[in-house]
């Protein structure tokens, strides 16, 4: 744990727009299925309160 | 770090403050009146200043405690504009009597107040606002009641009335003996699609890097679970950082360990960096410091399922790397959930509404259905408390959680639950948000490895809680119910409870393990207040 530090900032530009430019090319395939209103809503609820059948204080280790 | 204070119209001839700090505490005292304040140098830095009768103490960034030290006591409610700052302040002014206390919108340290007819108590610490009242009559809040034992969501109560939350953005006066609480504006409404995916990891990276500079310090540390959640910012740093991360795990029993040290190790091959874990035994949970006795001192509702684990953890930061601050996947889920933030908001009559159709589970009697209804009867169908800017779950998680960091030094930051990205990430389209589509997609385009962002491998912590309620519990429970406040109430038999308990531990699983744990959890409450010498009015 002692091997924690920071060094300079590498801005290291040409892997950052890389990156941005791929999220751009992933983030237009996203699609979903047809789904109800109701699969919908059941999609994205909080994963640990549908899982769990607790609240939203309940389990929270992420 | 840790705040207590004890409000009390002090008077006398001398009104100046008495300086007792040294170099953990901020600590002064007038008479009767109290406050003190653990020290804390790193990020956030705590601050006192004294002038004449007039006390300003609370921690802040460097940059929000110039501003607040150099404020005249008026100006206090500016500090609401900085809403994108962490802090804390209070000030407290024997002249004119008058004690205030404004919070921000991130609310890490948990700020819990009491009103004790003579006295005003506020400390950080659920046990420490009731160890600074009186030892008299507390009156128990049936509302909070149903609410902690039907799982259902909750406000700024808490299990009496007297004792309460200090919740985001709010301003508490007390003058005169009296308490006034100011509470802010609704957040403003969020457009649902206003948003443009394509931008989300500008969003994203904007916030991490503002975090980067100031909250995360070189001595953080960085919960990684294998989730996708607490894989993403460590990611990002270590990638545009060049930092070497140090992060903590919790690995839990059974499958999941497997597959957790699978994701964890598969993370480090490729960011690099160093990796504690904790491997959480089954003695961990549920009630574990507390065997089949009455705990000394009350825990705060939910914070059981927390200590043990997070706090075995967390020693292993404190005590390797003198880490100051840990990074958690907070507030990953809000980002994306469904949420209609103006009728979701846990009041009002779609609320009230819910509750009437809650399934009450088979371990109470009918008087337990009669005081849900009253409880009802005396909702109001409007909405009395504001919408908060960030996450509401994941701001009343960290009352529940953030204690056991904080007690080992260690200042929790969570940069996805930060208000601003919950605002840019509520308003991306459904299909975005859906199962975190557009996170997955964030990391597949950085290359984290698969198994991270991959939808088709998710451990289900919530199957460890539930499976640790096992017949091992029944002494603790049975003790319980012998002296039991829920009985008293006429909302429980003991006959009937232990045995649906039975039931359970022998896999008929009628009821939820959760039941039992919030059965427990509201005793253990109860009757250590009662140990604590309080008489509570039902």
């Amino acid at each position: 744990m002692d091997t924690v530090h920071t060094v300079e900032r590498s801005e290291d530009i040409e892997a950052q727009a890389e990156a941005d430019e791929r999220f751009a090319q992933i983030v237009e395939t996203i699609e979903l299925a047809p789904l109800s209103g109701e699969e919908l809503e059941e999609l994205v609820k909080i994963p640990v309160a549908k899982d769990a059948g607790t609240q939203d204080q309940g389990y929270r280790f992420d | 770090m840790r705040l207590d204070v004890s409000v009390i119209q002090a008077g006398g001839p001398d009104l100046s403050w008495l300086d007792e700090s040294d170099e953990h505490t901020h600590r002064y005292t007038c008479g009767s009146a109290a406050i003190q304040l653990s020290k804390r140098q790193g990020y956030p830095k705590t601050f006192a200043k004294l002038a004449g009768s007039r006390l300003m103490v609370g921690y802040g960034s460097a940059k929000a405690v110039r501003r607040m030290t150099s404020l005249k006591a008026l100006a206090i409610g500016s500090m609401a504009d900085s809403l994108s700052e962490e802090f804390m302040l209070a000030e407290y002014d024997l002249a004119a009597g008058s004690f205030k206390l404004l919070r921000d919108a991130y609310t890490t340290l948990p700020l819990f107040w009491a009103d004790g007819g003579d006295r005003h108590v506020i400390s950080s610490s659920f046990p420490g606002v009731l160890a600074g009242l009186p030892p008299t009559k507390l009156t128990l809040n049936h509302k909070n009641l149903t609410e902690l034992l039907l799982l259902l969501d909750i406000n700024q109560e808490t299990l009496f009335y007297e004792v309460n939350l200090l919740t985001e953005r709010s301003l508490l006066k007390i003058r005169g003996g009296r308490a006034k609480l100011e509470l802010p504006p609704d957040r403003p409404a969020i457009q649902e699609d206003k948003t443009a995916p394509r931008h989300f990891n500008q969003a994203l990276d904007n916030i991490v890097d503002q975090y980067a500079g100031e909250r995360i310090s070189p001595k953080a540390v960085f919960e990684l679970s294998g989730g996708i959640d607490s894989a993403t910012v460590p990611g990002y740093l270590a990638d545009r950082r060049k930092i070497q991360p140090a992060t903590l795990s919790m690995l839990f029993p059974g499958k999941f360990r497997t597959t957790q040290r699978a994701k964890i190790k598969a993370w480090h091959e490729r960011f690099g960096g160093i990796n504690k874990s904790y491997d959480i035994q089954a003695s961990d949970y549920p009630f574990s410091r507390f065997g089949s006795e009455t705990p000394d001192l009350p825990p705060y509702q939910f914070q059981e399922i927390y200590t043990e684990i997070l706090d075995k953890t967390a020693a292993l930061a404190a005590k390797q790397a003198g880490a100051d601050t840990v990074v958690t996947g907070m507030g990953g889920d809000e980002l994306f959930e469904n949420v209609d933030l103006a009728k979701d908001n846990h009041e009002g009559a779609a609320e009230i509404d819910r509750r009437q159709d809650s399934k009450i589970p088979a371990i109470y009697t009918p008087a337990f259905a009669d005081m849900l209804a009253q409880t009802l009867k005396h909702m109001d169908r409007r909405r009395t408390t504001p919408i908060p800017l960030a996450g509401r779950s994941a701001l009343f998680g960290g009352y529940s959680r953030n204690n056991v960091y904080l007690e080992r030094g260690l200042w929790p930051v969570s940069p996805l639950s930060d208000w601003r990205l919950f605002e840019f990430c509520q308003s991306l389209p459904i299909k975005h948000r859906a199962n975190k589509n557009i996170l997955r997609a964030y990391q597949q385009a950085r290359r984290f490895p698969e198994d991270i962002y991959s939808a088709q491998v998710n451990e289900n912590f919530g199957d460890f809680f539930d499976s640790s309620i096992t017949s091992n519990l029944r002494p603790l429970l049975a003790n319980l119910l012998h002296d039991s406040q829920l009985v008293t109430l006429g909302i429980i038999q003991p006959k009937t409870v232990l045995a649906r308990f039975d039931e359970l531990t022998s896999n008929k699983k009628a009821i939820l393990p959760v039941n039992f744990f919030t059965l427990a959890t509201a005793e253990l409450i109860l009757s250590s207040v009662k140990k604590l010498g309080f008489k509570i009015k039902t």
